[in-house]
C-alpha cells in the first residue's frame, strides 16, 4: 500500500489542470509518459519570470539582465545537483532529449566516426535514439547495431556481450522504455562498453520522472532528458557530459553565446557548456525547469516510489481481468507504465472511446515502431502513471475500458 | 440519388441518436457492412497519410462513375470511410470534385471527433477527391 506520509489528494491540489472535466467527465490524466502536468509553483515561476525579470542573459550589465543571468545559472546548479554531476560546466541546456542526442551524434559522431565503426543501441529505443545515429551512419559509414530483447521486453545481456566489442565506439541506450516501462540495466551495459573504450550515452527521458538518477554512479559519458516530462516546461532539456569530453568536442551550431571572439578571418569558441548553447537560449525554460526540479526534490521519494508501485500493481491486476487483454512489456524491473492490447480491437478505437470518458491515454506506436514490429502489433494503449494519479482513477479507466470493449465487439 | 440527397439522408439518420455512444455505434456499424478490401489494393500508394492508423483508399472508373474501395484496420475510421463512400461513391468525377460535404458538421460527426481524427477525415476526403480527379479528361 502507499505510504501514509504520502497524501495524494493533497499533492493533487498543486496541479490545477487535473481539476477539470473532459467530455463531461472528470479528467483522468494517464499520459504522463508523453508529458507531465505542472504544479502551480512551476506555473508561477514562468509568470514571475516574464512579469518580473525577463531580459537577455550573459551580456547585459543592467539589473534585469543580471537577475535573469543569475536565475538561469542557478538553474544549471539545480540540474547539476539533480543528476549528481561534478560541475555545472557539465550541464548543457538543450531543447530536449532529442536535441541532446542529435548534438552528440553530430558534434562527436560526425567528427570522430569512421567507416566500420559501430554504434550500439537497443531494440527498445525511442525514434530519437535511432534516427540521429542513422543520420550520422550515413554521413560517416559507421554501422548501427541493436541489442535484442525478449518477449517480456527485457534486454538480452548475453547478446549484448556479443554485440559490444572492439568496433563499438558508442553505446547509446534508453534508461527506461517509454513504450513498455522496462528499466534497463544501464550500469552493467555501460561497464561492458567501457571495457572496449567506447563512449556511452543514456536517454533518461522516462527515468528522471520516476527515480533518482546519479550520473557519477552510472559513470556514463552523456545523459540526456527533457524538462517537460519531470514537471517542467516544454522546449528545454539537459545534456550532461563529462567535462573533459565536452571540452574536446567541437561546437554543433554556431551563433551568439557560443563564441569567444569573432572576426571574419577566424572565430574562437567559448568553453562548455556555453559552446553548445548557440543563440539566445530558452531562458524562461531553464529557470522554470529548475522550479520543477525543486518541486520534485521536495517530495518524499520513498513514498512516491511506493505509491507508483501500488498503482502499477493494482492496474496490472485489474487489466488482466479483461478478456483477451495482453500486457506488452512485463519486465521484472519497470516503472509505472503499462502498455496493452486487446485481441481483435484496435488500440486507436479504444483510445478514442476512453477520451470520450475523460481518460487521456496514449495510443499508437509511441515513437518506437521497432518494438511494435517485434510484437507484431500496430500499436498499444499506454497508461503511464505519475505520483499524482490515484487508484480511483485506475478504476475509472477500467469502467471506461469495459464500455469500449462492449461498443467495439 | 444525388450527393446532396445522400448527405441529407445521413443527417436524418444520425438525428435519431441523442448521445455520442449511439452516434458512434452508427458509424461503427457502417464499417461492419463494408466489404473487406482485396489484397491487391493494399499497396503503399493507396495508403492515406495523415491518419494515425493505416487507411487505404483506391478507386475504379467505369467510364461514367467512380467506385471506391477502402479499408482501415481500426473500426471508427472504417466506419467513416464507409459513410464517405456512401456519399461520394458511384458518382461522376465532376460531382465528386464539386461536392460540399456539409453533412460532417451538420450530422455532428465533427463535434464528436477529436482534432487528430478530424484531420484524418480531411485526409480521407482529399484522397477521394484526388482519385476522382484522375478520371477527368483535360
Amino acid at each position: 500500500m502507499s505510504s501514509i506520509s504520502f497524501d495524494v489528494e493533497h499533492i493533487r491540489k498543486d496541479f490545477p489542470i487535473l481539476h477539470q472535466e473532459v467530455n463531461g467527465a472528470p479528467l483522468v490524466y494517464f499520459d504522463n509518459g508523453a508529458t507531465s502536468q505542472k504544479p502551480q509553483q512551476v506555473i508561477d515561476a514562468m509568470v514571475n519570470y516574464y512579469s518580473g525579470y525577463n531580459a537577455n542573459i550573459h551580456r547585459g550589465v543592467h539589473h534585469l539582465s543580471q537577475l535573469a543571468t543569475s536565475a538561469y545559472e542557478h538553474a544549471r546548479e539545480e540540474v547539476r545537483a539533480f543528476l549528481n554531476a561534478r560541475k555545472t560546466e557539465e550541464i548543457v541546456f538543450t531543447r530536449g532529449t532529442t536535441e541532446g542526442i542529435n548534438l552528440i551524434a553530430q558534434s562527436w559522431g560526425r567528427n570522430y566516426l569512421k567507416p566500420g565503426d559501430e554504434i550500439v543501441v537497443t531494440a527498445m529505443e525511442h525514434h530519437a535514439n535511432i534516427v540521429p545515429w542513422q543520420m550520422v551512419c550515413e554521413q560517416t559509414g559507421a554501422v548501427l547495431r541493436v541489442i535484442p530483447m525478449d518477449e517480456n521486453g527485457e534486454l538480452l545481456l548475453e547478446e549484448a556481450q556479443k554485440i559490444i566489442g572492439l568496433r563499438t565506439r558508442m553505446l547509446s541506450i534508453i534508461h527506461v522504455s517509454n513504450a513498455m516501462g522496462t528499466i534497463n540495466p544501464v550500469k552493467e551495459l555501460i561497464a561492458m562498453a567501457q571495457q572496449f573504450g567506447a563512449m556511452t550515452l543514456v536517454d533518461g527521458a522516462q527515468a528522471v520522472p520516476h527515480f533518482k538518477v546519479d550520473v557519477k554512479e552510472l559513470d556514463c559519458d552523456f545523459y540526456v532528458f527533457s524538462a517537460h516530462k519531470v514537471l517542467g516546461p516544454t522546449g528545454v532539456g539537459v545534456l550532461y557530459g563529462k567535462q573533459q569530453l565536452l571540452d574536446q568536442l567541437p561546437p554543433w551550431q554556431g551563433g551568439g553565446d557560443m563564441i569567444r571572439t569573432v572576426t571574419f578571418e577566424k572565430t574562437t569558441y567559448n568553453d562548455a557548456p556555453l559552446r553548445f548553447e548557440a543563440g539566445t537560449p530558452n531562458i524562461s525554460g531553464g529557470i522554470v525547469m529548475a522550479e520543477g526540479i525543486r518541486y520534485w526534490n521536495a517530495l518524499d521519494h520513498t513514498a512516491v516510489a511506493a505509491h507508483e508501485k501500488h498503482l502499477l500493481e493494482y492496474a496490472t491486476k485489474r487489466l488482466l481481468e479483461v478478456d483477451g487483454l495482453r500486457i506488452i512489456g512485463q519486465a521484472k524491473n519497470k516503472v509505472a507504465v503499462i502498455s496493452f492490447v486487446i485481441d481483435g480491437l484496435h488500440p486507436y478505437d479504444i483510445g478514442f472511446i476512453l477520451d470520450k470518458k475523460g481518460i487521456a491515454m496514449r495510443t499508437g506506436h509511441h515513437c518506437a515502431q521497432p518494438i511494435m514490429d517485434f510484437f507484431g502489433i500496430p500499436g498499444t494503449l499506454r497508461a503511464s502513471f505519475s505520483f499524482y494519479n490515484t487508484v480511483a482513477e485506475v478504476d475509472r479507466m477500467m469502467d471506461a475500458l469495459l464500455v469500449a470493449q462492449k461498443m467495439l465487439q | 440519388m444525388s450527393i446532396a440527397a445522400k448527405q441529407a439522408e445521413i443527417i436524418e439518420e444520425l438525428e435519431m441518436f441523442s448521445d455520442w455512444q449511439e452516434k458512434f455505434g452508427y458509424v461503427i456499424d457502417h464499417g461492419k457492412d463494408m466489404p473487406n478490401m482485396d489484397d491487391q489494393y493494399r499497396s503503399d500508394e493507396n495508403i492515406v497519410h495523415g491518419c494515425q492508423n493505416k487507411v487505404y483508399i483506391a478507386s475504379n472508373f467505369d467510364g461514367a462513375l467512380v467506385h471506391y474501395i477502402a479499408d482501415s484496420e481500426a473500426q471508427i475510421p472504417r466506419g467513416l470511410l464507409s459513410i464517405l463512400m456512401r456519399v461520394l461513391g458511384d458518382e461522376t468525377p465532376e460531382d465528386i470534385l464539386t461536392a460540399e460535404l456539409d453533412f460532417i458538421d451538420k450530422a455532428g460527426i465533427r463535434d464528436n471527433l477529436s482534432m487528430q481524427r478530424s484531420n484524418g477525415l480531411e485526409s480521407m476526403i482529399r484522397r477521394m477527391k484526388l482519385e476522382a480527379a484522375k478520371y477527368i479528361k483535360n
